[in-house]
């Protein structure tokens, strides 16, 4: 399915910016794939010191490699899942609105949709010293609709992103008032 | 004291893998839905089902040896003694 379908996107709108968490907040996950891949070895070398039978006997040593086995794919499926659920958190920045697609787990997702021309301020926020040092922070964006705040957190250069949603606020709100003084037939 | 043949835990990892074959298929289910199929999210699913198999592809090599039918003894009254093999 394409995401233009997905939002239900409108004739005259096209999508401007399609904006993900800054793949940099992803290291962390990273890491501890590594060190729970990494455990298991300092495991076997444990026990070969101190049960050097499980790792021979003819029963415990096929329950060891199914064990493992089990331990590897579980360490794999839970790096992969959090991708995805990292990878599906969306913002969507189109010429007339902009939805905020938040995967929470597996199985529950929000969607949060704010027309461009209720924006009434948006803040940036970096905090702390990887966010600065690699330019990533958090977006508030206030409206005046029936959700009054978005919070967008770890987005790429949220300085230059808030300008942009700006601009782009700025230019709806001239279409919407230009539309809103013309005569109806 | 409890008798019953290894390949219990077979059928065990058996479940397991049809678990994470719903898990697979649920997380790719999501990305295709929300027309999230980029450059990146096909690397990392490339990578992530590579790695599945070469991990079900070592086990396989691993256990091809191992007789099934080997029965296992749990001997409750051994499970107390500080027998390293747990009553096994």
């Amino acid at each position: 399915m394409l995401l233009s379908t997905y939002i239900h996107q409108k004739s005259y709108e096209h999508i401007v910016y399609k904006v993900r968490r800054d793949l940099i907040t992803l290291l962390p996950a990273i890491f501890g794939f590594i060190l729970l891949l990494a455990a298991p070895f300092g495991a076997y070398f444990l026990f070969s010191k101190i049960f050097p039978s499980l790792l021979t006997n003819s029963i415990t040593l096929p329950l060891t490699i199914l064990f493992a086995s089990i331990y590897f794919l579980s360490v794999g499926l839970f790096f992969y899942t959090y991708f995805v659920n990292f990878y599906l958190d969306l913002l969507i920045i189109t010429n007339d609105r902009l939805l905020h697609i938040n995967q929470i787990g597996m199985f529950a997702r929000s969607i949060s949709e704010v027309d461009l021309y209720k924006i009434q301020d948006i803040t940036s926020k970096i905090d702390g010293f990887f966010p600065a040092l690699f330019k990533y922070g958090d977006l508030l964006i206030q409206t005046a609709g029936t959700q009054e705040k978005f919070m967008i957190y770890n987005v790429p250069d949220p300085e230059g992103l808030r300008q942009i949603i700006l601009d782009l606020a700025e230019e709806d709100r001239k279409f919407h008032s230009l539309n809103s003084t013309q005569p109806t037939p | 004291m409890i008798t019953f043949p290894l390949y219990i835990f077979l059928f065990i990892y058996l479940l397991f893998l049809l678990f994470l074959v719903f898990f697979i298929t649920i997380n790719i289910y999501h990305l295709v839905h929300m027309g999230n199929i980029t450059f990146v999210s096909t690397v990392i699913t490339i990578l992530f089902l590579s790695y599945t198999v070469l991990i079900i592809f070592w086990t396989a090599q691993q256990l091809l040896p191992v007789d099934w039918q080997t029965p296992i003894i749990i001997n409750f009254a051994n499970l107390f003694t500080g027998n390293p093999n747990f009553g096994i």
